[in-house]
This record gives structure tokens, sequence and C-alpha cells, in this order.
């Protein structure tokens, strides 16, 4: 199919093209000079319409064993949500926390999303991530695995030995068919085991002794090691406890010590950007972490902004903070355990507007966004389904976009914990062109798919999302309406080169692939490891190392990523 | 006071799958000529259709007043409809023959008057108005949904049903009143955080259980209480809204397993039997 884009305001910024207007020829699934298309191309007019590059979320979490338990822990979600699948081309959607699959990938397409990062599945129950990944229509997805807590890691780690330790996470990566590596709370999961709650960055490890810092370090070099295309993901110690900023600080520090460009990469920042040393004072410690965030050029952060007056299923792997929010809400609380592994907790939760605590909270996500300097290393999520849902993209940027937009939520939430932030003070507003830059173009490089993804040069893939907005001649500051309805709905939507939303319907469903690492490493170390991974199952797991291992013909269209590494 | 009167017949005998009238309330017939009101979007299971597919739809009379609407609605197949008067804020709605369930789910005012029966999640959510049943109903009247906290049902308004009533009425209920001329089934007031529950007939088995507050009156046989609830007094007369029964009364309070402080009152006239036991436990606490 060649599609021709005519006349769009363009904004590419891995391109360098800010808002102008060009003609984009689409064919075969790429991105091709439009005069090469043939006459009878189908031709979009996108005059007084921009033109944007499919836009990526670097995390949310969409699929694994724990958005299901998310499901159904909130069975009153599913109440008068559901949407009937009208037509033959759409199935039902249902929910609103956590939405059924089709949601999930109708919703982003609908915002113009084309690629989402599920940030956190373990290991052993990766084949159901894979499953229901693969049941998400009209996106590409990649998987990162979480390592903090896995024993075969910190065996490793223990003995220093960073040379085997990456060889272990080229077979388990290409073994689970996942992407990256997750750190969630380094370390707490197996504290956890032993009675401890939480650990800080130098706290020592039960048994093993080694620290969190230990931790992220050692997984850090590995990844350069492995020449990873994402380097470690990390959810830092200490998360939604008061004070905890200074913690994610030191985490970034740690970022410059290992080296390398987008050496760590610290997750949902604002869950751990409190300060002041009890819920009665707390404040935002989002000036001290963009301070340091300007001045270390290794690390990039993402939000996790929170959306108020909303119902979020908080699900993450660090399960020692989900069993505190589970006494402080005292209403439902899943725990699940992942032998040898990980552990998981699942709570909902109730972000409140009057309230002080939830205010900061919504406070500091928008205050880190709009006072970083440099919008390359800085990502929009709501770590969906944890913050917000991520329905909520179109008001984030509303907020980023429009000071307006910022005081009319201002003037509904609690007084008090505005009075003690700065976000009132700031008068910056985001242009397209930096919108773009943090949902498109900076989140390509982050993943190190930026060849083909992110940007709307020749020969990327025909990901593009149009959307009925004009700049020159409308403006939003006062308006910023304009700027819900057309991120939510937008005008076109093209993946893989073919039309899947117009005027903000889904028109067609496809299924997107799913990217997975294959990293090269000598073939000697290779069966070293196995033999040694071998050992450890017997000693550790419940199955065999052949049962854990996930065949390719399991995911629907993968693409594999093949890179040579360090190890010799 | 009525006025302004809208008739919908069913145009057919039969349905096998739900009709979903959650867009049918007398906000939205405000200011509509029929036609516009024929276009009114329904669903038919998954399928999309207009209201006038369904209805014939006639109008008495024209008004601007949203309390002097009254919609009627007849038909053979009107116990497939859903969320009749979903979020209803005013005016009237009458139902001639059977209703399917979520009958006025979260309704904030109003009236709907059932002649027949109704199906389960009456009044579930509502915080107002008022909701009559001629004949039986099913489960859950003026209860909350699964998996929500106590006190997300029923905030207020009052429901009465002539008939029997099946399980969990109140469920999660904080405030407002229920009436059941007949029976209920088991789990009376289940989860109840407030507002008040009386039950003509006899009740079924935990009745209260979870109860944090509130208070309910079961002035027919019980099929036992259950052991977290303490014997508190015995009562001559109870009062309930305007009603007096001079009859006797035990007022058991409970349920301890939650710290409730709700009070359930059983007649002694038709649980003897069951009562009976309770009567030294109290009078050794009075000597
Ligand atoms: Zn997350």
């Amino acid at each position: 199919m060649e599609i021709l884009i005519r006349n769009g305001i363009v904004y590419d910024p891995l391109n360098k093209i800010n808002g102008e207007v060009l003609d984009i020829g689409v064919k075969n699934g790429r991105i091709v000079d439009p005069s090469k298309l043939s006459k009878d191309a189908l031709v979009i007019d996108a005059s007084n319409k921009v033109v944007m590059p499919g836009a990526i979320d670097v995390h949310s979490h969409i699929a694994g064993p724990k958005v299901s338990v998310g499901r159904l822990i909130m069975p009153q979600d599913h109440y008068m949500t559901n949407i009937p699948g009208d037509r033959v081309v759409v199935r039902a959607q249902t929910g609103k926390a956590v939405p059924n699959v089709f949601k999930i990938g109708y919703a982003y397409a609908q915002m113009g999303y084309t690629l989402v990062v599920e940030p956190a599945t373990p290991a052993l129950e990766t084949r159901h991530t894979h499953e229901e990944l693969n049941a998400i229509p009209m996106l590409d997805k990649l998987a990162l695995l979480l390592v903090d807590s896995n024993w075969l890691v910190l065996d490793y780690i223990y003995n220093e030995d960073i040379e085997r330790l990456s060889a272990y996470f080229a077979w388990l990566l290409y073994a689970t068919k996942a992407y990256g590596l997750k750190l969630v709370d380094p370390g707490s999961d197996y504290a956890w085991i032993y009675g401890e709650e939480s650990l800080d960055l130098d706290d020592p490890m039960p048994k093993y002794g080694i620290t969190p810092r230990d931790i992220i370090y050692s997984l850090g070099l590995s990844a350069n090691k492995l020449n990873l295309p994402h380097k470690i993901h990390v959810h830092c110690n200490r998360l939604g406890y008061p004070g905890n900023y200074i913690t994610t600080i030191n985490t970034m520090k740690l970022g410059g010590k290992i080296g390398g460009e987008h050496a760590l990469h610290v997750t949902h920042t604002q869950f751990t950007g409190y300060a002041g040393d009890s819920w009665y004072n707390l404040r935002s410690g989002s000036e001290e972490i963009i301070k340091e965030f300007n001045r270390n050029r290794r690390v990039t952060i993402d939000i996790g902004q929170v959306i108020l007056n909303y119902t979020a299923v908080t699900m993450t792997a660090d399960a020692p903070f989900e069993n505190i929010l589970y006494h402080l809400t005292k209403w439902k609380w899943s725990f699940g355990d992942v032998e040898a592994e990980t552990a998981s907790g699942i709570v909902p939760y109730r972000y409140r507007r009057k309230n002080y605590v939830n205010t900061i909270q919504w406070v500091i996500g928008l205050e880190l966004m709009l006072l970083a300097r440099d919008v390359w290393r800085i990502f929009m999520t709501t770590d969906h389904p944890n913050a917000g849902p991520f329905t909520s993209y179109p008001k984030i940027i509303a907020w980023l976009m429009s000071r307006k937009a910022r005081d009319d939520e201002m003037s509904k939430v609690n007084r008090r914990g505005l009075s003690r932030s700065v976000l009132p003070s700031i008068d910056r507003e985001y242009t397209l062109y930096e919108i773009a830059i943090v949902t498109r173009a900076s989140p390509a490089k982050l993943l190190g798919l930026d060849s083909e993804r992110g940007h709307l040069g020749i020969g990327a893939r025909a990901d593009i999302a149009i959307y009925n907005l004009n700049p020159y001649t409308e403006s939003f500051d006062r308006d910023y309406e304009k700027i819900l309805k057309a991120f939510r709905y937008a005008s076109y939507v093209i993946k893989d080169g073919e039309i899947v939303v117009r005027d903000g319907r889904i028109i067609k469903t496809v299924y997107g692939s799913t990217y997975y690492l294959k990293p090269e490493i000598p073939n000697d170390i290779a069966k070293d490891v196995y033999k040694d991974v071998r050992e450890k199952f017997k000693k550790y797991y419940s199955i065999n190392p052949e049962n854990y291992f996930i065949n390719k013909s399991e995911i629907r269209n993968p693409i594999e990523v093949s890179f040579y590494t360090d190890i010799r | 006071m009525y006025t302004c009167k809208y008739y919908l017949n069913m145009k057919i005998e039969y349905l096998n799958a739900p009709l979903d009238l959650r867009n049918v309330r007398p906000s939205n017939f405000i200011n509509k000529d029929l036609s516009r009101i024929r276009d009114i979007i329904i669903w038919i299971g998954n399928k999309k259709a207009r209201l006038g597919d369904i209805f014939d739809i006639d109008k008495e009379n024209s008004c601007n007043d949203l309390n002097e609407i009254e919609i009627n609605i007849s038909g053979k197949a009107t116990n497939k409809i859903y969320y009749l008067g979903f979020k209803m804020r005013g005016g009237a709605i009458i139902v001639h023959g059977d209703i399917g369930p979520f009958l006025g789910y979260k309704m904030n005012n109003g009236v709907i008057k059932v002649y027949g029966s109704a199906r389960s999640w009456i009044g579930a959510k509502m915080k107002g108005g008022y909701i009559e049943v001629f004949g039986d109903s099913g489960d859950f009247i003026g209860s909350k949904l699964p998996g929500e906290k106590s006190g997300k049902g029923m905030k207020g308004g009052y429901i009465i049903i002539h008939g029997n009533a099946g399980a969990n009425v109140g469920n999660g209920m904080s405030d407002g009143t229920i009436i059941i001329d007949g029976d209920s089934g088991n789990l009376t007031g289940v989860n109840m955080v407030g507002g008040s529950i009386l039950v003509r007939g006899g009740s079924g088995r935990f009745t209260g259980a979870r109860m944090l507050g509130g208070k309910i009156v079961i002035n027919g046989s019980i099929d036992g209480i259950l052991p977290s609830f303490y014997i508190d007094e015995i009562v001559d007369k109870v009062k309930f809204k305007k009603e007096v029964f001079k009859n006797r009364y035990f007022l058991f309070t409970g349920d301890v397993l939650v710290n409730g402080v709700g009070r359930l009152y059983i007649s002694y006239k038709n649980n003897v039997e069951l009562l009976k036991q309770y009567e030294p436990l109290i009078k050794e606490v009075t000597l």
C-alpha cells in the first residue's frame, strides 16, 4: 500500500524538522521519498494538521501476571465501561483502571502510540507476558526482565563475576525473549524473605552481605559489557517513603559512575522524589533531583505523573512497599512470589485532589518535567496503571503546553500542598517540538531503536500520527481543550504503512511485533554458563531450564535484535 | 403533577439479548421533539440501535420542566431492559410490566414505579429518589458493586418492594431506606454502613453480616442469628421512619467481627424458639 501525506506540519526532532510543511511518502511499511510513489498512491490531506512519528511509551504495565490480577482485583472496574465491538474490525473493550488487552491496544492507537514497553516481567512468568502481549492489537511491544532479586544474579554479584553475570544475562534475555533489564527496589524482594522491610542504597542484604548499590553498579557494568540497546531501567530504593529523594539522587550519581550514554534510567521518579521526613511535612524533592539530572548527563528519567481523583491500581514488583500501602489503604491486597526471582504486590489506591500527599505527588511529576533543562533525557509516563491510566496522556500534554490548563487543575487541588511547591511559579510551556521529543524521539533513542523508529526520515518504519491541530493559526495556551481532543483522538494513525485510525475511530485491527534481544557471545562461554545455570536450576528452581526457554514460535511477529557484545 | 407524558410501547414481543436503555431518562427527553427522541441511542446486546427501532413513541403535552415528565414503558419483553433510569435526575418512569437489572443505577432523584416484578441490582449505588416495585425483586437491591468498599452502595432515597426480595438486600449501603413487604433472602444488610432496612416478612441466613452501622428490622421469622451479634436489649416497640411496631423485639448489635455497631431488631413473636436461648443472657446482665 502506498500513501502520500500531503502538506502536513511535520515535527521530527531526530531529523531536526520543527514544524515545516512537508510531504511524506509511505510504501511497503516504510517511509520513502514522496517522488518515488506511483500515481495511484492514497493521498491524505494533512494541511492544517500536525504530523509526528508514532509515539513511544517507555514504561506502561500492559501485560503479565500482575496485570491479570489487577483486573481480577477490580471487578467494579468492568461495569458500564464495556464498548461492544460494533463493527467486524473492532474487538470489544472493557475496563478503565486496568483495561482489557483490546482496549489497551485501541486506546493507545487512538492517541497515536505505536510502541509500548512492558517494564516488569518476572523471567519465570514471561511466557504469560508474551501470550498477553501477543493479544494486544495495534502496538509493537517489548518487555523488560526483573533481575534485581534473582538468586543467580545475586550469586554472580557476590562472587564479583561480571563476565559470567553478563553471559548469564545474554542467555536469560534470549531464553525469555526480553529486551532489557529492570531493577525494582534492588534487593528488597530478596531481603523481604528474611523479614526486612526496605533496603536503602547502602544497607547490606541478609546472607549475601552485598548492598543495592553493588547490584545497580554490577548490573550497569554488565549492561555496558553486553552493549544492550536499553541499559538498566531502575525503580529506586525506598520508593514511596518520605525523604527518599536522597536515595534517588545517589542512584543517579551511580549512573555517572557506570558510564556510557543512557547508562541508567530512573523510572517513575515522582514516587521517589519526596522530601521531608514524614507524610505530614512531605514536600517535593523535584528541584534537588533536577539539579542532579541537569548535571549528570548519563541518566534519563521518566515522571510517573499522578492523575488526581482517580482510582488507580498500583502494581509493582516492589512487594514490601505494596504491603505498606495495603496497611495505609486497608482495602485490598494481592501478593505474588515468584520462586528465586522476584515478588509482586497489587493494591488499588485512590488519588484525591483534596489530599495533601496526593497533591504533592501530582505536583512533583509536572515540576520534574517543567524544570528539566534537557528534554532529550526526560519522558512522559503515568506508570500505567500505578499513578493513572495511559489514557490521561493528553491531559499531561495539555498541562505541559498550557499554563492555563495547569492553573485550572491547581485551583482544585489541596491548598496546603500547593503552597509548598514551586509549580505555581513556573511559567514554562512546552512547544509541540518538545512534546515530539519527549514522546517520540528520545524514547526511541533510549531504547536504541532510533535507526527505524521515532522519526520520519527515509527508511524509517511508517508509524505516523496525524493530529488535528494547527500551531500557526491557533493558540493553545488559552484554549487547551483543543490539545486534549486532538491528542486523545488522532486524525489519522498509520501503523506499518496501513491506516488504522481515522478521525479517532479504529478502522482496522492489526497486530504489531515484539522486539527481543539476541546478544552474541562466544560459544564456549555460552556453554559454560548454561552448565552453571542447569546446576543452579536444580538447586533453586522447581522447573528445568528447558521448560523455561520460550520459543520464537510462541511470539507473534517476533523481531530479533542481534548484536555483538564485549564478552571475549 | 406529571402533565407531560410519554408512552413507549415495545414493538417486538421477544428479545434474546439485553436491551440497554441507559440513555432513557426524563432529562434526555426534555426539549426534544419525538423524532429526536426516536433517535436516542440504545444497545441490543452488542448492536447499536435507535429507541424508535424498538418502541412506538407517543406523547401527551409538552413541557420544559424536568419534574413534569413521566415516561411510561410497556410491552412484552420489558424484563430484558437494563440500566433504565441510569443517573436519573428527576421526573418519573413508570414500567407496566417486569423490568430487568440495574433499574435506577446511580439514580439521583425522581420516581420509578414498576407494576410487575424486577430482576437484580435495583437502585444499586443510588443517591436519592424513590423506587417502588409492586411485584417481587431479585438480588442486590440498593447494593454496591462487587469489589467496592462497604458504604459504596445506596447513599440515599427510598426503595419499596411489595413482594419478596432476593439475597444481598442493601449490600454496602450507607444511607437511605429499603422496605421489603415480603420476605428477603440471605445476607440482608451485609456490609451495611448506615441507613435502614425493614423486612415485614422473614429473612434468610447471615442477616447483617459484616455490618458496621445502620438499622435492620425483621418482622417475620429469621433463619438464625450470626454468633458475631450480641444481644443488647429487649424492647416493646420499634420506630421505623413514621411507623411504630408495638411488639416485643430483641435488639442485637454487631457485627463484632468488624467492630460494627449496627442494630438488628428481631420480632419475638415469630422467632420464639430461636430467641428463647437469648432470654437468660439478657436477664443475667440486667439483674
Ligand atoms: Zn512501573
